[in-house]
């Protein structure tokens, strides 16, 4: 499986060992430190499946 | 390593920085053989002037003084007393240069206080290493010239690598690496993109990053973090790992990531102590590792060519640049383009 967000109109591929090694990252909120990802995750689906999860 | 750039650049927003990087970086393997080939005699003239005075003094700055850090302690394994000091340190506090061979390193040739040491070493043999022909240092010393001219891209990436492959060229004609093993380390080109990116991902995620290495390892993180900090434009703290024993430690927390450079031995060895600060402060542990042995428990390892010299060290090159570069798309929307200073700096 290979999840893919999009971040303003262009693709950042994520492979499902990556997308499951960031959630280890995250702690009560899903919230990296990085200037793009904040929006990247607000965003697209894939921050909602984090969050959900 | 190129579809790790192609991935991260699409978080800048201005890519010129990072195009001009990836066009350094991706001339350097080329670049290093062309500079053994045609400097080959100044290179060995050097290791034998070396060999005949055994008392080395290397100025520089920035990067080129941690490169510079890395060979003095290459050849002091077969007892030669050799010195790196940054030169704006030489040029206020000097220290004695009689029967000294003298090592300028300069990617541009005009970085100011690296020129300004220059009438002190009038009654000394003076050599340099460059990549710009007709710069101040090529004209005043005799001048190791790398191939492919001056660096364009901000952050030391090909400079640095040539160097690096320079001194490693005249470690070889000081008996201490065969050239053949020279053309591996710069041959060696990183395979496991899974280990870079939770690496990657792990920088991005951490408030704090703490850089960290021995002996030429510690020059070494010295370069990561120096290009971290100009390319992501956040701090990022680097010791000699005995040093970071020496109080720093207590910094360690969940929200920082330890980032060691592991090489062969018994400093290697010593390395396996981070698995005890790991596990009791929480910290995330990346290695990028050429030890040959057991991974650190708990760490992300990123696997190098095991060794423990110079040659280990250039073979290590783009690996760690790769993962300041990649890290630094994270967190600087125009990696690659100084906001404050400039290529080379000629003013104090």
């Amino acid at each position: 499986m290979t999840a893919t967000g999009s971040y303003t109109g262009k693709f950042f591929p994520l492979s499902s060992e990556l997308f499951d090694f960031i959630k280890t990252l995250s702690n009560e909120k899903f919230m990296v430190d990085i200037h793009a990802i904040p929006a990247f995750f607000h965003n697209d689906p894939i921050s909602s499946r984090l969050r959900s999860e | 390593m190129k579809q790790l750039f192609e991935k991260y650049k699409t978080l800048l927003t201005d890519e010129e920085g990072l195009k001009a990087i990836e066009a350094e970086m991706s001339r350097q393997k080329e670049d290093a053989y062309e500079t053994f080939h045609t400097q080959k005699t100044v290179i060995s003239e050097m290791a034998a002037a070396i060999r005949k005075t055994r008392n080395v003094l290397l100025l520089g700055m920035g990067a080129s003084h941690f490169v510079n850090q890395i060979f003095a302690f290459q050849i002091r394994k077969m007892g030669i007393e050799a010195h790196a000091i940054p030169a704006s340190e030489f040029l206020y506090d000097p220290i004695p240069v009689d029967r000294k061979v003298v090592i300028l390193t300069s990617q541009s040739g005009e970085s100011v206080e690296t020129i300004k040491c220059l009438p002190s070493l009038t009654g000394n043999t003076v050599y340099s290493v460059t990549l710009t022909p007709d710069s101040t240092i090529t004209k005043q010393t005799r001048s190791i010239i790398c191939a492919g001219g001056g660096e364009k891209a901000y952050a030391g990436t090909r400079s640095v690598t040539l160097t690096l492959a320079t001194f490693a060229f005249a470690a070889e004609q000081l008996g201490q690496i065969k050239f053949e093993k020279i053309e591996r380390a710069i041959e060696f080109e990183q395979t496991d993109l899974a280990a870079m990116e939770k690496a990657v991902w792990t920088l991005f995620s951490k408030h704090s990053i703490i850089a960290t290495g021995r002996s030429l390892f510690a020059p070494l993180s010295q370069l990561f973090a120096l290009g971290c900090e100009e390319l992501g434009t956040k701090p990022v703290l680097c010791n000699e790992t005995g040093m970071f024993r020496h109080g720093p430690m207590e910094i360690l927390d969940s929200d920082t990531a330890l980032v060691v450079f592991r090489q062969e031995g018994e400093l290697g060895e010593l390395c396996t102590s981070f698995e005890s600060a790991q596990k009791q402060s929480g910290c995330a542990l990346i290695v990028l590792d050429s030890s040959g042995l057991d991974p650190l428990k708990n760490a992300i390892t990123i696997p190098c060519p095991t060794g423990l010299d110079i040659n280990t060290v250039l073979g290590m090159m783009t690996t760690f640049q790769s993962l300041m570069v990649a890290y630094a798309c994270g967190k600087n929307p125009r990696t690659g383009l100084p906001r404050y200073g400039s290529k080379v700096t000629v003013s104090e």
